[in-house]
């Protein structure tokens, strides 16, 4: 037979025909590979990061088909294991935080706690994200600062996106002077809501005193808006809430201290402060 | 082209305004809208004030016509949707396996659109009389933003102001064998299909009960009456919207 034939040393043809097939099989295995990520992928990240990932899949298909075949073909493996990890425990060391930021950028990719035009803190800095590379990320900081952050730390730091849900709430205090009728601010602040149409009507706006502070009553002001618009609504509304406020009458009151001299103390109560104990006759 | 000619208003200068084609030069007071279309030499400059807010143009080298009809009601003040909820007033039961037809009122918003004799339309302005409000459907990671309007549930036609309102004549379809309550209703306003003349604004659309909390919802085909004309739809496709025509509403009806 034409297999059982020795080519070299213990090496027969069948040996090397195997060879020959394991080594096509894995080509034909990276191929589709890269075909079925390339499918999955291609709608979830850049087609130059698609492409090195193909990349980096096929090669190491390569390379563990070629370690597969080496005993077929008559050498032994086992030499050039040690030899092989000896380079790539130096390689390893010297490019750990490469490699590093490598996994954790495919991760990042295929996790996509963020994504490119989202605006996010990572790390303590707060921006749009710019790109995801595979070895970084960058983001444009709302003072226009270009910051590249390696994969790894963001990987490994706490993401907040502030554009990843639909609708987001802010939160306002608005003061009112304890002469201030507070149901009727709640009425007004209520109204002005009402009438702002990106103050979404569900999850509906709150609005109720909150704390009877040292100088005012606070009105707590919670609003509900397109994530988008978020920082309009914020803009525009408070400044129509205080607006209407002050056409009603109403002040944001300054912080003040009430000062009782020895003869008439009593009667020298702040008009606007914040003290509600009961003044009684005390000087006259 | 021959409505173009034959609906027109010479030379509208008053306080009536209604949906159609006007001439130009052109001028309406109506309340607190104002609007100022004239030709001057061979462009025409377009005005409008209402609420505070001015809108501006000016089209080059070319004479025509102004169309205000009722548009779909999700671009003021900014297009953030194309999706539009009615609540109901007052819920509806619909018997199992039944087909209940009531009628809505629906928000509409003005386009003005200048048709040029030769060339094709040019929208000039978008605006509405109304104060639009906005709502969320669903949870807040995942649900849609819609432009909220309330209504009642009317079984003979109602007549609203038919520059801040339409009628929409719905057939609810409950496929399911026990009653079921609705209380919104969600529309995609990419496939709205406005008919209007000078009294009424219309729509026909359908809601087809799936479940206890979800339904689909589209617009159907509509004869209206013969003086009745299309709206031009103002609402450009983007890339977003791969929804289609029918909304599947799955966060509750």
């Amino acid at each position: 037979m034409i297999f059982e034939r020795v080519v070299y040393g213990e090496v027969t043809v069948l040996d090397i025909s195997m060879a020959l097939l394991i080594f096509l099989g894995a080509l034909l295995i990276s191929k589709l590979l890269a075909l079925n990520i390339r499918r999955s992928l291609r709608d979830r990240i850049a087609r130059e990061h698609l492409e090195l990932i193909v990349k980096l899949l096929t090669y190491a298909a390569i390379v563990i088909a070629i370690i597969l075949v080496l005993p077929l073909i008559g050498v032994e493996p086992s030499g050039l294991m040690v030899a092989g990890g000896i380079v790539a425990l130096a390689v390893a060391f010297a490019s750990q935080s490469i490699i590093g930021n490598l996994v954790s950028g495919i991760f990042l990719i295929m996790e996509r706690p963020v994504k490119i035009g989202d605006i996010v803190e990572i790390d303590g800095i707060t921006g749009f994200v710019e790109d995801i590379r595979i070895i970084s990320t960058t983001l444009r900081t709302f003072d226009g600062l270009y910051v590249r952050i390696p994969n790894e730390t963001v990987f490994t730091s706490r993401i907040t996106n502030f554009v990843s849900h639909q609708v987001r709430r802010f939160d306002r205090v608005v003061g009112i002077r304890y002469s201030d009728d507070a149901q009727q601010a709640i009425n007004i602040i209520g109204e002005t809501i009402n009438k702002y149409p990106l103050a979404l009507v569900n999850p509906p706006a709150q609005v109720f005193v909150d704390r009877l502070g040292e100088n005012s009553v606070n009105i707590m002001v919670m609003v509900w808006a397109p994530t988008g618009e978020w920082f309009t609504v914020r803009m525009e509304l408070l400044l129509q809430i205080k607006t209407a406020l002050e056409d009603a009458g109403m002040e944001i009151p300054l912080p003040q201290r009430v000062l009782w001299f020895g003869d008439n103390h009593g009667t020298g109560r702040g008009k606007d402060a914040g003290d509600t104990r009961d003044t009684g006759n005390a000087g006259n | 082209m021959d409505n173009l000619l034959t609906a027109g208003n010479s030379e509208h200068y008053g306080d009536e305004f209604y949906f159609g084609y006007y001439d130009i030069p052109l001028n309406i007071e109506h309340g607190n809208l104002s609007v100022f279309v004239d030709q001057e030499g061979k462009n025409i400059l377009y005005r409008r004030r209402y609420g505070g807010e001015t809108r501006e143009k000016i089209i080059f080298g070319t004479e025509g016509r102004v169309l205000f009809n009722p548009v779909e009601p999700v671009h003021k003040p900014k297009e953030i949707t194309t999706f539009f909820l009615i609540e109901l007033d007052a819920t509806l039961s619909v018997k199992p396996r039944e087909t209940a037809e009531v009628m809505l009122t629906f928000p509409v918003e003005i386009g003005a659109v200048f048709f040029a004799e030769d060339q094709g339309p040019i929208v000039l302005d978008i605006f509405t009389l109304d104060v639009p409000k906005y709502t969320l459907y669903g949870p807040p990671g995942t649900g849609l933003i819609c432009r909220y309007w309330k209504s009642k549930a009317y079984t003979v036609s109602p007549a609203p102001n038919p520059r801040l309102a339409g009628v929409m004549y719905l057939q609810i379809k409950n496929t399911q064998p026990r009653w079921i309550e609705i209380s919104k209703a969600v529309f995609c306003a990419h496939d709205l299909l406005i008919y209007y003349n000078r009294q009424i604004v219309c729509c026909s659309a359908y809601m087809r009960i799936l479940s206890e909390t979800s339904a689909e919802t589209g617009f159907k085909s509509f004869s209206p009456q013969p003086d009745m004309e299309l709206s031009t739809k103002l609402l450009v496709p983007r890339k977003t919207i791969m929804t289609g025509p029918r909304c599947v509403m799955v966060e509750g009806i």
